[in-house]
Order: structure tokens, then sequence, then C-alpha cells
């Protein structure tokens, strides 16, 4: 098939189909490898699910078992197959497992635990099921500054939880004072995006 | 494919560059929401710890605003091929040439095109050019759009674009099944590649010996019998002539599940028929009942193959107008050309048409080319018996059509088109006005 149609369509026909089946045993091959990374990776994110139902449980005295079992459920309706891994399930599985922190009330070190595999759980949810080898190696190295950024910002937020914070009026007006410049950081920059874009097409 | 998570329609593109939306992605959403159902519990239960929870997904969600958002996506599907026969292997390959984080391609194969090879949905992460390969197999003739692919591109995985690109028209030519020149003019004997005809003129042939008339060449002298008689002789050599055929489809009605309907087997057929007689050097016209009534010319040559199944692309084109033969030129029906019409027999303008044909004096030749009969219903007796008397009208409307000088001949695709003509092998056909 190099563009034209050969003469005899029948011949033509032979030589295509020998093509082709020379590469389908090493694409079949190459398919079965992809389904087992796949199952790995489904794996991991069971791992990282049943941990964020099962440590606040394990870990708090004041939660109850059945919670757990409800958000197990959720955890494996978000992994059983990928017509299943609908947002909405995973999602749940998420916010279930926050919702058992509030109730069983762990210690700090188990929270930043919970919050790391929540991250941890909600990237490989996020995961294309279908990829090859050196493409899963490169998604993964992908999501490694996503990791590291949630570790500095769980180390971060530990270390200030640690430092003990007089009640003071003063913190809350830094608070609010805080907050006010960040919407101001943000706010002319939109501002800014709205008054080109007029300018841009009148540019055109 | 996922992208119709989104809730949104996907809206089919040609080939190129196209300005996307970026949108939220199901991880976006996710982290927002654990983030904010975090703190919001920090702050009704006045546990400063919970903020521990909100911070992975605080420091995701900020670093994921960083990332560049291409404002168009140049998306290409391509085919290396633009032709290609019925059941025959193409390989279609989508490119994205714009970098972006992670890209997902699924293919939709179109009506009647399976998916050979090659995964549906194919993922590339962090390359500049992503690319996904698929074998498609296109199951029935006619001009087509092989598949749809949908396109998700994602950027620090936060940020969505979907876009449904469509591959370039595939025009699949209906696959010839196996054919011999069995059927020739009347007036031209059979031998081996061209036809032989009766009367004499230029050739190879061997056809007599007469005398010696002025301009003929010397080297025709035949020295025997110039010496044996005395007065000079030449022999005479049979004229080479090739037959015309004219192929003739009933368009009219089609009948059958789709990609095997009795207009498929009779595309195929012409084109096994066309191909034979091509071989051997025979000129080789159609013309197509139904619609608008269009016609080629007899010519000789493969390209004359591919005119005629182009031709063939056309021909489902609903409409209620009596073909008027009178219409088609004497250069596209020749008058000692053979026709063989392939028909379901099935429309009475289809069968006027044959009638029309044999007064003209056309030497015809109809194939019956309906496979399946109406079914019985089992709770109605009477149905069985409708089906017998169904059957007779068909036997007697081949009946009728022998007695006008038309042979009819039962094909039903399966097998060659060499079988069903055998009975018409080496038998003169009609030629003559009824």
């Amino acid at each position: 098939m190099n563009g034209t149609v050969a003469r005899d369509p029948v011949a033509q026909d032979a030589v295509a189909r020998d093509t082709v089946a020379r590469d389908t045993v090493t694409r079949r091959v190459a398919a079965r490898r992809r389904r087992r990374k796949s199952a790995l990776r489904r794996a991991a994110a069971a791992v990282c699910g049943g941990g964020i139902i099962a440590l606040p449980v394990l870990t708090a005295a004041g939660s109850a078992p059945y919670l757990s079992v409800a958000g197990a459920l959720l955890v494996a309706g978000s992994l059983v197959s990928p017509s299943a891994r609908s947002p909405v399930t995973g999602t749940l599985a998420a916010a279930w497992a926050v919702f058992e922190c509030v109730l069983g009330k762990p210690g700090n070190a188990v929270l930043a635990a919970e919050g790391l595999l929540l991250l941890a759980y909600l990237l490989l949810l996020d995961a294309p099921l279908d990829m090859a080898g050196p493409t899963a190696a490169r998604w993964l190295r992908g999501q490694a500054p996503a990791a590291a950024a949630g570790v500095t910002a769980t180390a971060v937020v530990g270390l200030v939880l640690l430092v003990p914070v007089p009640v003071s009026a003063w913190l809350v007006v830094a608070g609010v004072a805080a907050a006010v410049a960040a919407v101001a950081v943000a706010v002319p920059r939109l501002r800014r995006a709205r008054a080109s874009r007029p300018a841009r097409r009148q540019g055109r | 494919m996922r992208g119709t998570e989104a809730g949104e329609r996907a809206v089919t593109v040609p080939s190129g560059a196209q300005p996307v939306t970026w949108r939220a992605a199901p991880r976006l959403r996710r982290l927002a929401l654990v983030a904010v159902l975090s703190v919001l519990a920090a702050v009704l239960t006045r546990q400063a710890g919970l903020l521990l929870l909100a911070a992975p997904a605080l420091a995701v969600l900020a670093l994921g605003g960083r990332g560049g958002r291409p404002g168009t996506l140049d998306v290409g599907v391509t085919t290396p091929v633009s032709r290609c026969f019925e059941d025959e292997d193409v390989e279609v390959t989508a490119t994205l040439a714009v970098p972006v984080d992670e890209v997902t391609f699924h293919v939709e194969p179109g009506q009647t095109v399976r998916l050979a090879d090659g995964d549906m949905t194919q993922t590339a992460v962090d390359e500049d050019a992503a690319q996904a390969r698929w074998t498609l197999r296109p199951g029935t003739w006619g001009r087509r759009i092989p598949c749809t692919v949908a396109v998700r591109c994602r950027v620090s995985g936060l940020w969505q674009a979907e876009l449904t690109v469509r591959a370039e028209p595939l025009e699949v030519f209906p696959h010839p099944p196996p054919a011999r020149a069995s059927l020739v003019p009347a007036d031209l004997l059979r031998r081996i590649g061209e036809h032989t005809a009766r009367a004499p003129g230029p050739g190879i042939e061997f056809a007599g010996i007469r005398g010696y008339l002025p301009g003929d060449r010397l080297r025709d002298l035949n020295w025997a019998v110039t010496s044996r008689t005395g007065r000079p002789h030449v022999n005479q050599r049979a004229a080479l002539r090739a037959a015309d055929l004219v192929i003739m489809v009933d368009a009219f009605s089609e009948l059958g599940p789709l990609g095997d309907t009795s207009l498929d087997v009779s595309i195929r057929g012409a084109a096994g028929l066309a191909q034979a007689y091509l071989r051997t050097g025979d000129r080789v016209g159609v013309v197509v009942l139904g619609g608008v009534l269009r016609w080629l010319g007899p010519a000789p040559g493969f390209r004359q193959f591919f005119r005629i199944v182009e031709m063939a692309f056309s021909v489902r084109f609903q409409s209620a107008v009596t073909p008027d033969l009178g219409r088609v030129p004497r250069s596209a029906l020749p008058p000692r050309a053979v026709a063989v019409l392939f028909s379901p027999l099935l429309d009475q303008r289809a069968i006027g048409a044959i009638a029309d044909l044999r007064q003209r004096g056309v030497s015809l030749v109809v194939v019956d080319v309906l496979r399946h009969e109406p079914p019985a219903q089992p709770g109605f007796p009477l149905s069985s018996l409708a089906v017998r008397l169904w059957r007779l009208d068909r036997d007697a409307l081949r009946a009728s059509l022998a007695g006008l000088g038309v042979p009819v001949l039962g094909w039903d695709g399966g097998t060659g088109l060499e079988a069903a003509l055998a009975p018409l092998r080496g038998r003169p056909l009609a030629a003559t006005r009824p």
C-alpha cells in the first residue's frame, strides 16, 4: 500500500495480510505486558485507597469500624474496572476518608500520613490504564513534582502546628492582611488579562 | 472515552490546528474538594491538625496553576492510502504536534469498519509529537470515513482539553470475486487471450486460403498451394476483436443486512466481472439503473476498473424516477455488446428495463442477487403459503424473462462468479430482437 492500488487486488491483499501478520504477535505481547502493568498500578492505588480508609480507624479510638467498610466499598468501586472509574466514586472515597478523620480525631502524624496517602490515591486514580512500560515510567516521573510539593507543604504545615501560638488579635489581623494581599496579587492579573483581550482583537 | 465526563457534546472536526477550551480535569475537582472539606472541617471543629489533610492538595493545586496551556491543538489523523479494498488492513495514525504533558487517543471505528490491531485507547506522556497507531479493516465498499479519534490532552494533570477529529474519507473498493470472461458475443469465437472474429482481417489465427488480389502482402503467399495450382494464393487470417461488456447494476432496491445487501453483492459481482474481462483486453462499461441514470462507455485497461468502482460509490441514491434507457448513448451501450444485469429482480422498473433492452436487441444476461427469501411467520399458516406463492411468482418471472431470450442466473456472492456463469459457457447469447 504505497499510495496506489496494485493491479491485482487479490495478490495485493495477500501481501498486505502477510505484512500485518508479522507485527501482530509482537503487538499482542506488548498489549499483554501493558495489561499486567495496568494491574500493578491498580494494585498500588488499591493499597493507597485501603490506607486512607484504614489508617484513621486503626489509629484513632473514636471511629467506628463500619465506617471503614463503607469507605472500602467506595475505594473498591473506584478501582474495579475502567468503566467504573467514574470521578464520583473516587471523590466520594476521598471525602469519606476526610469524614473518618474528622470523627476519629487522630494525631497530627497520622493526619500528615493520611494527607499524603490521599494525594497518592488521587494521583494514581487518575493514571491512564493503557500505558506501556516507558510511558508509565514517564508518567510516574511527571507526578514527582506534585508529590514533592505535597510532602513539602505537609512538612511546613506540620512544623507550623508544632509551634505553640498564643491567642492574639494581632495574629488575626495579620492573617486577614495576608488574605487581602493574596487577593490583591491575584485580581490585578485577571483585570490585565481582561483588558488585554480587546486590544489583541483590535491588533488583529 | 472518559472525555464525555465533561458532559459536553463532541463535535467532530477535520485534521489541523483547532482552538480549544481548557477545563478543570477530574483530578483538580477532587483535590479542590478534599482541600475545601478539610479546611472547613478544621475551622468548624477547631482542629488545626486537619489542615494537614488539605496541605498536599492545596500545594498540588498551586503548582498546577503554572502550567502553560496552548490555545490551539494541532491534531492530524492520517492514513497512508486513500484507497483500499474490502477487508484490507489500513493503518491509521493520529498525531498531536503540540507538546502537552499527557495525551490520550481513543479511536472509534466507522460503520462496518473493524479494529484489526492496536488498543482502542492509547496514551502518550511528555512527548513532543505524540502518536497513536491502529490497524483498521473496512468491511464494506464505499466512500467512508474510517474512524474518528477523540483526543484528550492534559496539562499538569489538572487541566484538560478534548477534541474529536475525523480521518480523511477512504475509498473502499469492492473485493472482486474470482471470475472468468466466459460470456462472449455471438459473433466472436472464443480463443485464449483476445477474441478471434469470424470475419477475415489482420490477425494471427489462420482463417483460409484464397486467390491473390492486387494489394495483398507477398509474405501472405501460400507457396505450396501456389506451386501446386500454378496461380498465386494467399493465406487469410481472422481479425482480432475485443468483446464489449456492459455491466448493469440495479440500484432500485436494496435488501439484506448492512454490508451484505443485494446491492453490495451486485457491486462485488460487477467488480469481479469487470476485472476478468479487462484482464483479457476486452472493453467494459457500466450502466447504473436507479436514481439518476449513469453510465460509463466501454473502455479497455485497468484504469477502467477503478473508474467503474468509483462510479459505484454513488449508486445508493433513493429515487422514484423510472430510467429512460433511450438516454443512454450508443457509445455506452454498443449494439453488439453483452450486457450483464445484476439485480434482485424486485423492482418493476428494473424488470421493465430488461424488457426494453431485449426489444432493442441487446444480448442480456441477468444475475439474480437476491439471497434472502421473505421469512414465513410460524404463527400464521397462511404466511408459508404466501412464501410459496412468492416463489412461484419469482419462477414465473424467470420463465418469462427466459422466453424473451434473457437467461437468469443465480449468484449469492459466496462463491466465485465462474460457477454462476457456467451454464452459459459456450452457448451463443441471443443477439436479435425477440
